[in-house]
């Protein structure tokens, strides 16, 4: 069995084009990852510039609210550019400098990982061009204006469906064409070894203080461990120093879309299957002759077919459970916590929030649940008044 | 051994890729057999995938336009079985790693060997990840073609030292015409270990680069300029496919009398 395994999950499916390209990233980060210099580099920038650590919150009027287990968010959303997606990217556009490369070129979905991407081009000095579904760029047209003031080219993506599986395709066709001075960094936890492996190492940085943070706060680790799924980056970050803690039980939440029964979904555990692409085995939506499916979420950060090779993994092994929620349960999630903690999630994390609103009233009140707020919600806003029928101008 | 051995010695190959399925089974199924009547030596068929990540917008289009129609792989497979009774061109069938693995990789080789097919290419499978498929398509018969790019210069060793078949250089013909040098030392390089033949392919399209491209190579792949001219002429592009083939073997009339 080849490198990069997650139990028979992940491994290196890629062109041949891109093989050598891929050892050389995977000799440099193995070389940088040990190395003083750029682990200071990197703490310095998550610190000073990105806004770690980032809070842990505790939602007093949720928790009453709800009136079972104890609260807490982690508050990625309140990280620099918005999201969890900039502990990643600094780390890979900092690699990227080491290895004297003088470009990125990321792919985007919701455009949080573009806008993240971006930013570190700008703050490091790297040419950057970014990927986005033709679809998504509707969608998120604010974010890609953005991530063109921030001085990034965006490309609408125009194949396919139109969307993030798209973006990747083409950011991968793109790589092939130019690798001597580019860097593709990658935004989930998905793609060819060792892409998975870097991004969850780097992302890892929200439970190493989660955990912290609530001994700190509690004096015990949480019952349950939540975040939302789509690639996977920030459930991965937000599980991985968990995965040893057994007692703690760790929720991922897919988007469901319009539900697992119809065809508009994006719940790949709840309606996927064994499969190979994008670099990665692992699990995807597809038809009964393994053509890709296409998914559908009202999140363009979740609208994926796969998910990360060691999420595929830890659902084998039941060590995490995985559990879909709906546009519907989402966007009323979303409405909720604004409301209620007076806080704009991303449409993405309100799917998390959703299943936190099941699952803690069924709970002790001495229990805890830590909920990753993966990012914050004003992207969304215009998209949620579209949903509930409001016209509304940007 | 499968047909595949009968090209070893050749030279100055002309070999061709067509997606099946594009537009139409029926329409593909005469598009290869124009292409065997014009005298390639082989015929690469692609399987359609969603999301052929390897290759650039002509293909990608054929891909679109086979799915679109109903292709699937059990389809493609009776397509091969009927063509086996009217020619002995060797076949190589090019599938992404994950129809195939849907098939499951056993029962796609078992298949292959049963209705004819010679060999495989799957982009998507590098050497690495190849111990698996290897073993299977060695036990059915069949050749797991090895991919070369010219940024495998220092992987060549590995990739084609126990290489079968035929090796297929990706490159492109305009890189060919910028940097000769890279191509051949990647030759140089590839014949330190193996002297199984190599199809350059990437876009050739004229006459003239194919003669260039034959004085490094034991032949070339016809990929884009055979899809583009299925996309351009639908249901009549058979035609067409084989006087553009006769135009670059100087074959021309044989090709019109045969047809």
């Amino acid at each position: 069995m080849s490198e990069g395994r997650y139990g028979k999950h992940g491994g290196c499916y890629i062109p041949e084009v891109l093989m050598a390209e891929i050892e050389n990233l995977k000799k440099s980060y193995e070389y940088y990852k040990k190395d003083e210099e750029f682990n200071k580099e990197l703490n310095r920038l998550l610190a000073e510039y990105a806004n770690r650590p980032s809070l842990l919150y505790y939602a007093k009027k949720m928790t009453e609210d709800l009136g079972g287990a104890k609260i807490y968010f982690k508050r990625e959303d309140l990280n620099h550019t918005g999201s969890h997606k900039i502990n990643n990217v600094l780390g890979q556009a900092l690699l990227a400098k080491k290895m004297g490369k003088t470009r990125i070129i990321a792919e985007t979905g919701a455009g949080q990982h573009g806008v993240a991407t971006a930013t570190a081009a700008a703050l490091l000095g790297l040419e950057c061009e970014i990927f986005m579904g033709e679809e998504d760029t509707i969608r998120q047209a604010l974010n890609v204006y953005r991530m063109e003031l921030l001085g990034a080219k965006v490309h609408a993506v125009k194949s396919g469906t139109r969307t993030l599986k798209d973006a990747v395709n083409e950011c991968m066709r793109e790589w092939t064409t130019r690798m001597d001075d580019t860097l593709y960094v990658l935004g989930s936890v998905m793609g060819p070894h060792p892409f998975p492996m870097i991004v969850r190492d780097f992302q890892s940085v929200i439970s190493r203080e989660a955990r912290a943070q609530i001994l700190e706060a509690e004096g015990k680790l949480p019952d349950v461990v939540m975040a939302c799924v789509g690639g996977g980056s920030n459930a991965m970050g937000m599980f991985y120093e968990f995965i040893k803690d057994e007692g703690v039980r760790l929720i991922g939440c897919e988007a469901a879309g319009k539900g697992i029964h119809t065809e508009e979904t994006a719940a790949t555990i709840a309606v996927g299957r064994e499969g190979i692409f994008h670099g990665m085995k692992s699990y995807f939506c597809q038809d009964e002759y393994g053509q890709i499916a296409p998914v559908y979420s009202i999140s363009a950060g979740l609208d994926y077919p796969g998910i990360g090779p060691e999420h595929a993994n830890l659902h084998d092994t039941g060590r995490a459970e995985y559990v879909p929620v709906t546009d519907d349960e989402a966007v009323a999630a979303f409405e909720y916590i604004a409301k209620t903690e007076g806080i704009i999630a991303a449409i993405e994390s309100s799917h998390a929030v959703a299943h936190v609103m099941k699952l803690a009233p069924t709970m002790r009140k001495d229990q805890i649940i830590i909920c990753c707020l993966s990012g914050r919600g004003d992207k969304d806003v215009a998209a949620i008044a579209r949903y509930r029928g409001v016209d509304l101008h940007e | 051994m499968s047909k595949l051995n009968n090209i070893l010695e050749k030279k100055n190959m002309i070999t061709g890729f067509v997606t099946a399925g594009d537009p139409s089974i029926e329409t593909a199924k005469e598009n290869i057999m124009a292409l065997v009547r014009a005298g390639v030596e082989v015929v690469e068929i692609g399987v359609p995938f969603s999301d052929p990540v390897a290759e650039g917008p002509v293909v990608q289009s054929a891909n679109v336009r086979a799915l679109a129609n109903g292709c699937t792989l059990p389809k493609i497979f009776d397509m091969i079985e009927e063509l086996r009774e009217i020619t002995q061109v060797p076949f190589v069938l090019m599938t992404y790693a994950n129809p195939m693995y849907n098939y499951g990789f056993e029962a796609f080789c078992q298949k292959c060997k049963a209705v004819g097919v010679d060999g495989i290419i799957v982009p998507d499978i590098p050497y690495e990840e190849s111990a698996e498929l290897r073993v299977l398509a060695k036990d059915n018969d069949i050749e797991l073609i090895t991919m070369v790019a010219l940024s495998s210069m220092n992987r060549i060793e590995k990739l084609v030292k126990d290489a079968t078949g035929y090796i297929r250089l990706n490159a492109s013909a305009k890189t060919f015409h910028q940097d000769k040098r890279r191509v051949e030392d990647m030759m140089q390089e590839i014949r330190k270990y193996t002297e199984i033949p190599v199809l350059f392919c990437g876009n050739v399209e004229t006459k003239e680069e194919i003669e260039r491209i034959h004085l490094y190579t034991d032949g070339v792949v016809l990929d884009n300029a055979l899809v583009e001219r299925i996309a351009e002429h639908g249901k009549a592009a058979a035609e067409k496919l084989t006087e553009y083939i006769g135009m670059l073997t100087g074959s021309a009339a044989k090709a019109q009398l045969t047809a």
